[in-house]
């Protein structure tokens, strides 16, 4: 059984503005699904509609088309079930800056779990996973861009989920908190859990995910692994460089015009 | 029930987040209270005007109550009129001061003097026609905790009122004394009570709406979203932080109101405070949660706090008012509360409508709470219907 099947989906949103008025298509007849225990890159420029799958995928929003299934279930009809199954990280980190990394995780389990007990156990197990034990009784808001991001994953996986969403794991992170998330998401897969990453930095994307979806308003452009979108752009391009770059396969993809 | 104290131990320390609204909401109760008590702790007059001006006529008898006739102070008034003098005892005002006396037996108006808490100290000539009588007076109180009560005015009046009664026939006027507390309050004492019912509102709206608006802020309204706990598990702990918040202001609000009134006057109000809590965070959580941003809640926590405030007595019984006001204060729950602390202090016949009314649409309003959290926020929308794709 696929893990995630996301089948036909289009999701529409209605704009009132001065140069719009009507429905902007944020996700238009997407399809995809991922096996248990990978992870899986979805990448796309600005307003391609990464973070409106996610919320899809979680049943923040309803679909207007299609059918997803997530671990069998449907994340709207199955929600009680299914919420326990998965853990998201949003783009903007859900961090109480006025709480220490204690008190923000404490809460958290609050939602989740169901003694007293599991939850200082899991909140002690965390701070050590991400590494920001001897920082816990600080307040969030002295924290630096590595460490909240570091504190909202170790969030997420406060009920050990089988499912993790990361949208735009590291952005406004430096080279080497970066790299230290990327290690914990590698560490998410060698545990079996499965990942969704949504980024678009090709070095991420090259690094983290076993196979990649390129999607660009709201439409797929290309799948695959790593080495088959390299494959796919034509001879022309091996002529100017011996050896293309990720970043090179996202640009003959989904072209260099800014999205505003 | 731990996991609920974590909740509630969650709301508590996110003070530290919004400190100037909550400080906001302690002091400006207490700056109220301050600000009144202290402004009406000075000498205060208030002028009576009985009825209007008519010219005076060659044929007209005048009266003089500042000096006796044919003395020189008589002559020197006729002059100029208007002259300021302790008023002898004669006629009207002797009425005043000794005639006219609570169901009690206690004159109102005490004699004048220097000890004397308050003194009539300026008259005009009353002209007397064969049917009109008019004229003003001005009744210097010098010590509004001594002499003076929320209704003062209608004593001053009642009392001009009841002598013309007894000297002219024809007047259709009777003075009925109705008392409402058992002993009277002092102003400051009667403000205090009062002010404590908006603390309660104000506190209530402020940290109910905060409940909401750091989530929005913070982003935490996602986590909220993906939660399975309960929406009642989850607001019942939000509530309870709200409510701890409120009576912890309400204890330091009371602390400093001793410095004001003179006491420590709300023991017996325990019932009301609650009631007023009750009634309060809802509201509050409510508006958090459609307004979304701290400064707008705040604005709605002010504007409506201070017009439920006073539209249910806050400065005053809505008795004299104009129909429209009476008919709000009777609709408004807050009146209700404001009645029933100053009868658990004064004295008095409680209403159970007055708890009732506004207990009942805090639990209204907490369930609607419930409604709209659980139906906009916990649950995922309804899906639309869904095409099979082959």
């Amino acid at each position: 059984m696929k893990c995630i099947d996301f089948n036909g989906i289009t999701k529409q949103y209605f704009v009132k503005g001065k140069h719009s008025n009507g429905k902007i298509t944020a996700v238009d007849n997407l399809s995809f699904s991922i096996e248990k225990g990978e992870i899986f890159g979805l990448l796309g420029p600005n307003g391609s509609g990464k973070t409106t799958v996610v919320n899809l995928l979680t049943g923040l929003l309803v679909p207007d088309k299609g059918k997803i299934r997530v671990l069998g279930l449907d994340p709207l009809r199955d929600w009680k079930r299914l919420r326990y199954s998965f853990g998201l990280v949003p783009q903007e980190s859900p961090l109480y800056p006025e709480l220490n990394a204690y008190q923000n995780l404490e809460f958290q389990g609050a939602l989740y779990l169901k003694s007293l007990k599991e939850i200082k156990d899991r909140v002690e197990h965390i701070l050590e996973l991400v590494e920001l034990k001897n920082r816990a009784s600080e307040k969030i808001k002295n924290y630096s861009g590595g460490m909240k991001r570091r504190l909202a994953i170790g969030k997420a996986l406060l009920h050990e989920p089988e499912i993790i969403f990361l949208d735009e794991p590291t952005l406004g992170v430096d080279v080497q908190g970066s790299h230290r998330i990327w290690d914990y998401i590698k560490m998410l897969a060698r545990q079996g859990k499965t990942v969704l990453v949504t980024t678009n930095v090709m070095s991420e994307a090259e690094y983290l995910c076993g196979r990649l979806l390129i999607i660009d308003s709201g439409n797929k452009i290309a799948e695959g692994t790593v080495d088959q979108l390299k494959s796919s752009l034509g001879k022309e391009e091996i002529i100017i460089r011996k050896k293309p770059s990720l970043d090179d396969v996202f640009l003959h993809y989904t072209g260099r015009t800014l999205r505003d | 029930m731990k996991r609920f104290l974590l909740i509630l131990k969650t709301e508590l320390v996110s003070i530290s987040g919004s400190v100037p609204f909550h400080i906001i909401a302690l002091l400006s109760p207490v700056m109220f209270l301050f600000i009144f008590a202290g402004d009406l702790k000075q000498d205060i007059s208030f002028p009576v005007k009985l009825a209007e001006t008519i010219p005076v006529k060659q044929n007209m008898k005048e009266e003089q109550h500042t000096a006796e006739p044919n003395s020189a102070q008589f002559e020197s008034n006729r002059k100029t009129g208007i002259k300021k003098h302790p008023v002898p005892y004669s006629g009207f005002f002797k009425f005043l001061l000794s005639g006219y006396k609570s169901p009690m037996g206690t004159p109102y108006f005490l004699s004048g003097g220097k000890l004397s808490p308050a003194e009539i100290i300026e008259v005009k000539p009353v002209i007397k026609t064969d049917n009109q009588l008019s004229g003003s007076l001005i009744l210097k109180i010098k010590d509004v905790n001594a002499n003076t009560i929320k209704n003062y005015r209608n004593r001053l009046t009642g009392g001009i009122s009841a002598y013309f009664a007894e000297n002219f026939s024809g007047r259709a006027i009777r003075i009925n004394e109705k008392r409402v507390y058992r002993r009277d309050p002092s102003w400051v004492s009667f403000f205090a009570s009062s002010i404590l019912v908006f603390a309660v509102l104000f506190c209530g709206f402020i940290f109910g709406s905060l409940a909401f608006t750091r989530e929005w802020k913070e982003n935490g309204m996602v986590m909220l979203k993906l939660s399975p706990v309960s929406s009642f598990f989850l607001l019942g702990g939000k509530i309870a932080g709200v409510f701890l918040k409120i009576l912890t202001a309400v204890v330091i609000y009371l602390f400093l109101s001793v410095y004001a009134a003179g006491e420590f006057i709300f023991y017996s109000a325990i019932p009301s405070i609650i009631t007023g809590c009750i009634f309060a965070a809802p509201i509050g959580m409510l508006a958090g949660l459609y307004f979304k941003e701290h400064l707008v809640s705040f604005i709605f926590s002010l504007v409506g706090a201070l017009t439920l405030w006073v539209f249910g007595g806050g400065f005053g019984t809505s008795i004299s008012m104009p129909d429209w006001i009476r008919t709000a204060s009777g609709l408004n729950p807050v009146t209700g509360i404001v009645n029933s602390i100053r009868i658990s202090y004064f004295g008095g016949s409680v209403s159970l409508t007055d708890y009732l009314y506004p207990f009942i649409t805090g639990i209204l309003a907490f369930f609607f709470l419930l409604f709209i959290y659980d139906t906009t926020i916990h649950r995922p929308a309804r899906a639309v219907k869904t095409k099979k794709v082959n």
